[in-house]
């Protein structure tokens, strides 16, 4: 079968869909020969967004070294209605009604790998019902480390994570974001850094090949994510094309930042040839994080929520990510074993009957794989989700072979 | 083990100012000598012999007094350059005052193998139930000469990719900087070049030993260079650039430090603007640490120190301890040093044991070919099945096998295969003893396997 994987150990590459954003894997990519649908969907035409010179979030104040940003700027930022009306927002008003309203919920969700098997939508989903539970107004932690992956998970995101925006408060908080970590971070009004984290580098690409057509209104498309999270739409444009320089200045008095696409600003961000990524450091005096911690704990006390009497940590996002994160580890340990099970087991045999029921066996045990762990099969591991189809026809001919000897045997006996 | 510093420090270096002139030249010889990894190795020689000269500044034993002004002058002149200096009065502790503990965890080694999670989880257990009160990180890691573990052999330098192993690396920093606050924490380079450099970046109070070295990040560069899409190779770039720029991010470090140390083309100079270093990308600063477009930026212990990086340098822990204002301490017994060396010594000895194995499990297929086919296959097994074993009790085995093209997958396909020639000949057998000799034509496999190469 096709999607076999190769003789020296490593995953065949058969067919890898669109990456817009993987830098880590996408050096060992073939040409994609399916997820046609994934570029039409990145193709799709974005509005032009912003002037050429913008200004940076107005409610920066980030001039001290301090590691996060000025509160009065924070609750300046443009978060949602709906999330500021919601238990959060309540509790924010100060007095004894504190101890009648029922807890804000933290929630912290890692999300860990390839946009689209370790990054992905479905998580966000799974959290989002949970944390809907409580009610509007509940803090939504996204902790991204991922080298990007699929822009057709990008889509899906996009959707869930404007969802989510409009009930409760949503956080990203940066580890590592590029690409389409960087897309999916740049969703939330509010960003947070890791000290050692980066974010940024969205061209879309193919293979190793930019894909050209899409440049343009991918261009728009990431601008428009920057301004859904109240960024200036010139820094998303230069995360997705070398061409785009960024500069800003700063006020010191005020922290209000001026981006400029160009290098006529003191500070440069990026010049023509290079691909906007930031650090937590130029991230920060850019306005662009809202501050810089290295732990949960830190990362609490900056967003104010380490008030237990207010708010509560809710351990369901860490669950829903430890559970998902064994079961890929699971299915990248185990299944390429299993593929190679299935061409040799029982051959020592000699016995046509012992080969075929260890084939049977396997072929389920893998068919059971890609009902449990399809994103981290097709995408990883290169094992489509029409190879079940395949495999249940096989399954299907090797019984009746098996069928067929049996009555054989039966009659010689 | 209670230890006093046994005499003053002069390693110091001049006040920064005063330097000025000669460190423009100075680092740019050093710049254009770090041009290229050869010439790295050469350079880093000749810097390295610089450095032990001067290295060797110590003043001879009785004049204490003197080198100890001289010490403090120095560290005096740092501090004015640098506010949060470690440089101190180094005072004894009175009688009745506990002396302060110091830990040592050595990042020693082949980066990826011998610096590799998996060697500091007992490390991290111990600094737990020990908590001192200082810890050291001691790096001692080059690819190129003066390590014992190099050799001639280059597939000793470093194992480290970019976009799959940082995460690893991060979180086992996050260990030590997060869980062990209450220490306080210092990294001492006694020589890095190579990916080990990224750790030296990650804590914000350098130390180096007076010929140490600290460049080579320059190895990143395969992530980006490979790529001929300008677009993507740009993309690569910036993103290989920020995640080991996010290292020095965390210790504090400019940003253009890590673009001139990872980036040929970029230029680095440096100058002080008031009591602070500012750094630019071009070669307009009062000193300047790489003025060519071809090569890498790179440091040694008094570059580093003469720019602010590295906050003063120390020959030995004690002189370390001295410089940090710390005359008497007690070296926690058994630390992180003992644990270290002996899980290396522990990994490296099963990587030996596993080339061993592989070879006798090669040995015993071909074997099989001539006689005792169903011992020999069943020698080969059991000698691959204890090397998957080692590949996943050390997983720097794993690392250092996959390096050389053996993955624990291809291992384990192989115990597959060998199972099925030793069913096929337990079959064989099997017929010939119920048909009194006859064979079964060609089930069998017939012993002789396909091994494994190394």
């Amino acid at each position: 079968m096709t999607w076999n994987t190769n003789t020296n150990g490593t995953p065949r590459r058969t067919a890898s869909l669109i990456m817009a954003t993987c830098a880590a894997c996408a050096l060992a990519v073939a040409a994609p020969s399916w997820g046609d649908d994934a570029l039409q969907d990145a193709l799709a035409p974005g509005s032009s967004q912003g002037s050429s010179q913008g200004t940076g979030k107005s409610s920066q104040g980030t001039g001290s070294k301090s590691t996060k940003s000025s509160k009065s700027s924070r609750s300046s930022k443009s978060r949602s209605s709906s999330a500021k009306s919601g238990s959060s927002g309540a509790a924010a008003d100060a007095g004894s009604a504190d101890a009648e309203r029922p807890k804000t919920q933290v929630f912290v969700l890692p999300l860990e790998g390839m946009v689209g098997v370790g990054l992905r939508n479905e998580e966000m989903e799974k959290l989002e019902k949970i944390a809907d539970k409580f009610g509007p107004g509940q803090i939504f932690i996204i902790r991204i480390n991922s080298n990007g992956g699929l822009v057709i998970e990008g889509d899906e995101i996009n959707v869930t994570l404007s969802r989510i925006k409009q009930k409760h408060r949503l956080i990203a908080w940066i580890e590592k974001a590029i690409s389409g970590g960087a897309f999916t971070g740049m969703h939330a009004d509010e960003i947070y850094f890791t000290p050692e984290g980066s974010l940024g580098s969205i061209t879309m690409m193919s293979g190793s090949t930019e894909v050209t057509a899409a440049r343009d209104p991918w261009k728009e498309r990431v601008a428009e994510v920057a301004v859904l999270g109240g960024r200036d739409p010139q820094i998303g444009r230069a995360m997705v094309y070398s061409e785009e320089e960024l500069s800003y200045d700063k006020d010191e008095k005020t922290g209000k930042v001026t981006f400029y696409p160009n290098l006529k600003g003191k500070y440069i961000l990026s010049k023509k040839g290079e691909n906007l990524t930031l650090n937590a450091t130029n991230a920060l005096h850019s306005g662009f994080s809202d501050g810089t911690a290295a732990t949960e704990e830190d990362l609490f006390k900056l967003l104010d929520l380490d008030n237990p009497e207010r708010f509560a940590p809710n351990d369901a996002g860490h669950k829903i990510y430890e559970d998902y994160q064994a079961l890929i580890k699971r299915a990248q340990r185990e299944v390429p074993l299993l593929t190679r099970k299935l061409e040799i087991e029982g051959t020592g045999s000699g016995d046509p009957k012992v080969i075929l029921q260890s084939r049977i066996r396997n072929a389920q045990d893998l068919i059971r794989w890609i009902d449990r762990a399809q994103d981290v099969l097709q995408y990883e591991l290169n094992i489509p989700p029409q190879a079940k189809e395949e495999l249940e026809k096989r399954i299907v001919e090797w019984r009746r072979e098996l069928a067929q000897l049996n009555r054989q045997g039966q009659g010689g006996a | 083990m209670r230890k006093v510093h046994p005499k003053a420090i002069t390693s110091f270096r001049f006040a920064l100012h005063a330097l000025a002139g000669a460190c423009a030249i100075s680092l740019s010889a050093m710049a254009l000598a770090l041009a290229s990894p050869a010439r790295d190795a050469e350079v880093a020689v000749q810097s390295s012999q610089g450095s032990g000269s001067k290295g060797t500044q110590k003043a001879p034993a009785g004049s204490s007094s003197k080198s100890s002004s001289q010490a403090k002058k120095g560290s005096t002149a740092k501090s004015a350059a640098k506010p949060s200096s470690g440089s101190k009065d180094a005072t004894p502790a009175t009688p009745a005052e506990k002396l302060k503990s110091v830990y040592v965890v050595p990042f020693k080694g082949q980066f990826g193998t011998d610096i590799h999670p998996a060697c500091y989880d007992e490390i991290l257990k111990d600094l737990e139930a020990k908590r001192p009160d200082i810890i050291i990180f001691e790096l001692n890691s080059a690819d190129i000469d003066r390590v014992e573990y190099m050799g001639e052999d280059m597939s000793n330098a470093g194992l480290f990719s970019v976009a799959s192993d940082d995460t690893m690396m991060r979180k086992m920093l996050r260990e030590f900087k997060d869980k062990h606050r209450y220490a306080q924490q210092y990294v001492w380079v006694k020589d890095s070049v190579g990916f080990g450099s990224l750790l030296a970046f990650s804590w914000p109070d350098m130390y180096m030993a007076p010929d140490a070295r600290l460049f080579g990040l320059s190895r990143a560069a395969g992530f980006w260079t490979r790529v001929e899409d300008p677009e993507v190779r740009a993309k690569f770039r910036e993103a290989a650039v920020a995640i080991i720029n996010g290292f020095l991010s965390s210790g504090g470090y400019d940003l253009k430090i890590g673009e001139a140390m990872l980036r040929p083309e970029m230029l680095l100079s440096a100058s002080y603007k008031g009591r602070n270093i500012e750094w630019r990308e071009d070669t307009k600063g009062q000193w300047v640490v790489d003025g060519r477009d071809d090569s890498t930026a790179g440091f040694t212990a008094e570059s580093a120190e003469e720019l602010g990086l590295s906050k003063g340098s120390a020959e030995s822990l004690d002189e370390l301890m001295f410089v940090l204002g710390i005359r008497e301490f007690d070296r926690v017994p058994d630390d992180g040093e003992t644990l270290h060396k002996k899980y290396v010594e522990d990994w490296r000895k099963a990587y030996d044991q596993c080339g061993k194995l592989i070879e006798e499990s090669n040995t015993a297929q071909e074997d099989a070919q001539n006689a005792n086919p169903k011992g020999n296959l069943n020698k080969a097994k059991s000698a691959l099945t204890r090397v998957v074993g080692l590949m996943k009790k050390y997983p720097p085995v794993s690392v250092k096998l996959q390096s050389e093209g053996t993955t624990l997958l291809a291992v384990e396909t192989e115990i597959l295969r060998l199972n099925e020639q030793i069913r096929a000949l337990s079959q064989s057998q099997q017929d010939q003893g119920a048909t009194g000799g006859g064979s079964r034509g060609n089930r069998g496999f017939g012993g002789g396997g396909r091994g494994l190469g190394r």
